[in-house]
């Protein structure tokens, strides 16, 4: 729990190009902290991510989105939509449990990346240029 | 209780500079044992994703200074200690506060003046 928990942190701040000094210092700062409490780092810390952030003096708005699951998930909802349309306007092919399972996965997929993505965003590269 | 809790808290915020100096004022402490020092106190909970961030930002502010020192049975620790610039930021803190809470116990005692 706490290696992982590290590891989603690190990301962040290599991310933010912090001097890997201070990275260090920063994790060994969570572990000493944790290893003493026993406590759970989510329960002490916050989501890793938001930590980091806020640690290093980042400020939320600065996070955002990944864009390519985003990209997947409109592709998909295109993907769902034409399959749909194809259905309908083929008269000879028209198979309504394939087409509810499409829907089904594709609402699936999307969701599982809303959750997924949604703890793991990313910093906007405004912040990251200046 | 909760609501109450929740006001404890808020004040904990606006004082957690202070408070966290004060746990420096005699000896250099890690950060758990300022958390833990700061909950015996009464203050309430002090969780680490509050309490680093405050040590940081004073740690950049010149007012404490750190050092990893090794632990005896546990892991090594980052040990905190006032710097003499925070030793003189406390005592005007500290004296700031006093005037403070003199000022808000007579309001409260209704001895306002008129």
């Amino acid at each position: 729990m706490l290696k992982r928990y590290l590891a989603r942190m690190e990301r962040v701040l290599r991310r933010l190009r912090i001097d890997p000094q201070v990275i260090s210092d920063l994790l060994r700062e969570v572990s000493s902290h944790v290893q003493d409490s026993g406590d759970d780092p989510i329960e002490t810390f916050g989501e890793p991510e938001a930590y980091a952030l806020r640690r290093v003096g980042v400020a939320h708005s600065n996070l955002r989105t990944p864009w390519w699951p985003r990209l997947i998930s409109m592709w998909l909802w295109w993907v769902a939509f034409a399959t749909v349309a194809n259905l309908f306007w083929n008269p000879g092919y028209s198979n309504r449990l394939v087409l509810w399972n499409i829907i089904l996965v594709v609402g699936l997929v999307s969701s599982g990346l809303a959750i997924w993505f949604r703890n793991r965003p990313v910093i906007s590269h405004k912040h990251l240029e200046s | 209780m909760a609501q109450h809790l929740d006001r404890r808290s808020q004040w904990l915020k606006g004082l957690l500079d202070l408070c966290v100096l004060g746990t420096l004022q005699h000896q250099a402490r890690y950060g758990y044992e300022i958390a833990q020092l700061l909950t015996e106190s009464g203050l309430g909970q002090v969780k680490g994703g509050t309490l680093y961030p405050v040590l940081g930002r004073l740690e950049e502010a010149g007012l404490v200074e750190s050092e990893w020192r090794p632990g005896d049975s546990g892991p090594n620790r980052k040990y905190y200690e006032l710097s003499q610039e925070g030793r003189v930021a406390f005592t005007e803190l500290g004296a700031q506060w006093q005037t403070f809470v003199t000022s808000l116990e007579l309001l409260i005692d209704g001895r306002v003046p008129t």
